[in-house]
């Protein structure tokens, strides 16, 4: 079974996707906040991490680097309600491997997440 | 001697009462208008949430000020919640005003700063930059911090204006803890209006006591000491009636120095920040809103009815008097350079209502406290105490200020309701009751001494000594 | 009494008025000790009653997340049935009902595709648009203003003349949410709720509505140059700004004559759109007329200098500046150095070339 990390802070969000995701058959474990991922970051190992740009305490960005410097291998998802073309730019620049917006359609995200388990 | 001592004491009576009717007159209409203000937010904000806007690039940008004096105990953390927060397009400079401690080679070293060279130009005359430096690091992009020479708190905030680049200012203390959304709910009034805004301001709480971590408060806890439980009191009366009510007729001000949103050119027109006087917040305000009267431009000046922002406040009787004596001598000051505007009925509701009302009842009532005790005292010396009357007019007098109190906890009740443990309504209506006894008396000797040192020419801040806001479990104070 | 009080009782010849001082002050006393009373009270009640409604709403709360992510991801989910259970049992007091359509408004603002429209069709099952329309016709701003939020959010229509005298009334949250009713229920011709427009749009709606015209409406874009003779100044701005972010660049030649608007928010509105629409005759329009304008317009055409000229054209309006414009003089410093690493970059680019 893979193991998802979701960083979200929306607590209807949080449900939906733990619901969901955990439907089709993965093992799913919450942050509600940048620490908390960093917590579980340096604990365990991830198939997929999925996550929110605007998290209180670390922010996206910072995130984003400390995963890919120290975890390179794990594909991530960003969830995102930000539309601005620059910050969707610059999450790329970063190396996450997708970009998905609020409002989004699960079963969408679920096909995503699939592509990006079964992949490696 | 008799009848004459008689009449003095019904005429001091008779003045004593009217005062007391229009200060309770105020009481009433301020409940009133605080009612229907918080209200009407409330159902205005009640079934959209409107965080989905903060990805809106139409939303304008803003550059929040924040001047820094040894404050290198924290500044780090401060700027790093500042860097956190939830706004689309924002500016942060922090400005150093010639601190003798650490606090600039703590930022550069931290967020990776460098000298560079920025055009800039004095539109507000100030003490020398010695240099404005920017961050090598993208991710910290939005940070400038201005090196300067000494000049207080004022001077620094009038250098932040003249280097910032956008045309929305925030002028915030810099260790405030903002809530989440504070930058949108404070910039809704400048894009919600018809007539042009200048400034606008919220609720300030009281962050002493609350856990706080990595610069957001994660738990909101009643102080454990009276001194800081009773300011909270004073908070909610000051906030949640006070500005609430003068808002509601468009009559603030005061905008509170920890956290307050201005548009830019207009205080540059107005002529930026006084340096002389260390009332410097409410000077600002006023005089910003005597040009637009004086050029007769329809403006107003909004207040958000939310807790946006969280400070300390002083934990030590020492402190808590320094900060009161310079309170009143900034009030004083204020009313003595627009003393133009009082009962000017060119002034409108500023001219006929809100001068006058601090200047009577703001500025003069300690001293009008202090000459009741006084006359006490002179008619004790002269034996001429009716112990019941003096009595009635004292229990007059406290459950007065005690219902003043509870009606402000009620409005904390029914609008905010952020102590949320039954215990704490209890500990702080006990506290109201122990107020005007214990610690009033002080506030009003500050007062009283902030005048006396006002004649004789005192022009100084003093130091707030911090304890800083950390979590108190890590530390053992408290 | 002791012996300082009948002093003073015979001291005094006038006892009365003392007394009468005195019974005021009672009277005050009690009055304000009644009325702390009644306050205390109130808290203490207040604090209760919310205890209690906020447990209530919470139990709702959970009931409705459960119920409807099962409703939406578990396919063993007997709908119908369920349905019915939760009507019968679940949707009576109207706490229960403003929870759910708090709860499914809120579902339904972060999911999108099948699980969007899905949530629509169960609000219509649940029979919760009769509730909103009774909210709708009630005589208070703020139910009006709510209910027509739920109608937009789910796209449910109603006859237009139920929501088209809101779109004038004297609240803005109540204009703002019929605004964006119109626009999300639309098929075409999203803003045509703008013929009927009589009072300003604040730029709070301006950027509600770009938003939604942006991630909600879902047809052919207007033209938008149909509103820019409109008899609101905000309502022409607002067009104006639309034609560049939409990039018409067929409406230049109607913007043009627009930079000699009286109105000098509009002007400066039109600069803007024809520069970013990159339309290559807006510098030699609008400089010439440059030592004429005001501050702000003079600051947006050093601004299209810098993005659609070159460092002659900067040249142009340099002895144009005052002494004292000092704003203007450090923007033309630095889009100066600008140009000047430029040329810098092309001259290095040549040298190796």
């Amino acid at each position: 079974m893979k193991k998802i990390l979701v960083i979200e802070d929306n607590p209807m969000v949080i449900k939906s996707l733990e619901f969901k995701l955990t439907k089709d058959g993965h093992e799913v474990l919450i942050a509600k906040d940048g620490r908390e991922a960093m917590k579980f970051l340096k604990e365990a190992n991830f198939d997929l991490i999925l996550t929110d740009l605007m998290l209180p305490f670390v922010t996206g960005i910072e995130l984003i680097s400390y995963i890919k410097k120290n975890l390179p291998k794990t594909p991530i998802i960003v969830l995102s309600t930000s539309t601005q073309e620059n910050i969707i730019m610059d999450a790329f620049n970063m190396g996450v491997d997708d970009f998905i917006t609020k409002p989004f359609s699960p079963n969408e995200l679920s096909l995503r997440v699939k592509r990006f388990l079964y992949k490696a | 001697m008799g009848s004459a001592l008689h009449q003095t004491i019904e005429i001091a009576s008779w003045l004593f009462l009217i005062y007391g009717a229009i200060i309770c007159t105020g009481y009433l209409f301020s409940a009133v208008f605080s009612l229907i203000e918080i209200r009407d937010y409330k159902r205005r904000n009640n079934f959209v949430d409107e965080t989905a806007m903060l990805q809106s690039l139409n939303l304008p940008a803003i550059s929040i000020l924040a001047p820094a004096y040894n404050e290198g105990l924290n500044i780090v953390e401060n700027v790093r919640s500042l860097l956190t927060i939830n706004y689309p397009s924002i500016e942060i400079v922090i400005i150093n005003d010639g601190s003798k401690d650490d606090s600039l080679n703590k930022l550069i070293e931290e967020y990776e700063l460098e000298n560079r060279d920025v055009l800039y130009h004095s539109f507000i005359p100030t003490e020398t930059i010695r240099g404005i430096y920017k961050s090598r690091n993208k991710a910290f992009k939005s940070l400038t911090v201005v090196d300067k020479e000494n000049g207080g708190k004022a001077d620094a905030l009038n250098t932040g204006i003249n280097i910032c680049k956008n045309s929305i200012i925030c002028c915030i203390d810099v260790d405030c803890i903002l809530e989440n959304d504070a930058m949108l709910k404070l910039i809704k009034p400048f894009l919600n209006n018809e007539k042009k805004v200048i400034a606008s301001g919220g609720v300030i709480r009281v962050a002493n006591s609350c856990v706080i971590e990595d610069g957001r408060i994660i738990e909101v806890k009643l102080p454990k000491k009276f001194i800081a439980r009773v300011q909270v009191l004073e908070y909610f009366r000051a906030f949640l009636m006070g500005r609430m009510a003068w808002s509601r007729v468009d009559g603030l001000l005061l905008i509170s120095g920890a956290f307050g949103m201005f548009d830019k050119p207009t205080v540059i027109e107005a002529g930026g920040y006084n340096t002389n006087t260390v009332g410097e917040d409410m000077e600002l305000l006023v005089r910003m809103r005597r040009m637009m009267r004086e050029k007769n431009v329809p403006y107003s000046v909004g207040f958000v009815p939310d807790p946006l922002c969280w400070t300390e406040v002083p934990q030590s009787w020492k402190v808590l008097q320094s900060q009161r004596n310079r309170w009143t001598r900034g009030t004083a000051e204020t009313l003595w350079i627009h003393k133009k505007m009082l009962f000017n009925p060119k002034y409108k509701i500023l001219g006929m209502l809100s001068t006058p009302f601090w200047f009577f009842f703001e500025w003069l009532a300690p001293l009008i406290e202090f000459s009741g005790i006084l006359f006490f005292l002179f008619l004790l010396f002269f034996n001429q105490i009716n112990w019941i009357i003096f009595l009635t007019f004292f229990l007059a007098v406290y459950s007065f200020a005690f219902l003043f109190s509870v009606t402000a906890l009620f409005f904390e009740e029914y609008s905010f309701q952020q102590y949320t443990k039954p215990k704490y309504i209890f500990r702080l209506i006990g506290t109201a009751l122990l107020e005007p006894l214990l610690y009033h008396p002080v506030i009003m000797w500050s007062a009283v001494m902030g005048n006396f040192d006002l004649i004789r020419g005192k022009k100084k801040w003093g130091t707030m000594t911090r304890a800083g806001l950390t979590n108190p479990v890590k530390k053992n104070k408290d | 009494m002791t012996p300082n009080l009948v002093i003073l009782v015979d001291g005094f010849s006038n006892f009365r008025d003392w007394a009468w001082i005195m019974k005021i002050n009672i009277l005050i006393i009690s009055f304000f000790l009644f009325l702390t009373f009644c306050l205390v009270t109130f808290i203490l009640g207040l604090r209760l009653f919310k205890n209690f409604r906020n447990s209530k709403k919470q139990k709702q709360e959970n009931l409705l997340i459960d119920f409807l992510n099962s409703y939406l991801f578990d396919e063993d989910f007997e709908k119908q049935k369920e349905i019915e259970n939760f009507k019968k049992n679940h949707l009576n007091t109207e706490l229960e009902i403003k929870v759910t359509i708090k709860e499914i408004l809120q579902f339904h603002k972060n999911l999108k595709g099948e699980s969007a429209t899905a949530l629509e069709e169960l609000f219509l099952q649940l029979k919760l648009d009769i509730f909103i329309l009774k909210d709708l016709d009630k005589n208070s701003w703020y139910n009006t203003a709510r209910a027509i939020y739920a109608l937009s959010e789910l796209t449910i229509e109603v006859p237009v003349n139920k929501i088209e005298p809101y779109l004038n009334d004297l609240r803005d949250e109540v204009r703002q949410q019929s605004q964006l009713y119109f626009l999300k229920t639309a098929k075409t011709n999203p803003l045509q709720f703008l013929e009927v427009t009589k009072r300003p749009l604040t730029t709070w709606q301006q950027i509600y509505i770009e938003n939604a015209l942006k991630n909600f409406y879902e047809g052919p874009i207007p033209d938008f140059t149909q509103w820019i003779d409109h008899e609101l100044i905000s309502v022409v701005e607002f067009s104006i700004r639309l034609i560049a972010r939409y990039n018409q660049f067929e409406n230049i030649p109607k913007l043009v004559p627009f930079l000699k608007h009286e109105n000098e928010s509009v002007k400066m509105e039109t600069i803007r759109s024809l520069r970013k629409l990159g339309y290559e005759e807006l510098l030699s329009l609008i400089i010439p007329d440059f030592e004429k304008e005001n501050l702000l317009i003079k600051k947006e055409i050093i601004k299209t200098i810098e993005q659609l000229g070159d460092y002659n054209d900067l040249q142009k309006i340099r002895p144009l500046i005052a002494a004292d414009e000092w704003e203007l003089k450090i923007k033309f410093l630095n889009i100066e150095n600008c140009f000047f690493a430029g040329e810098n970059s092309a001259n290095n680019y040549r040298a190796h070339a």
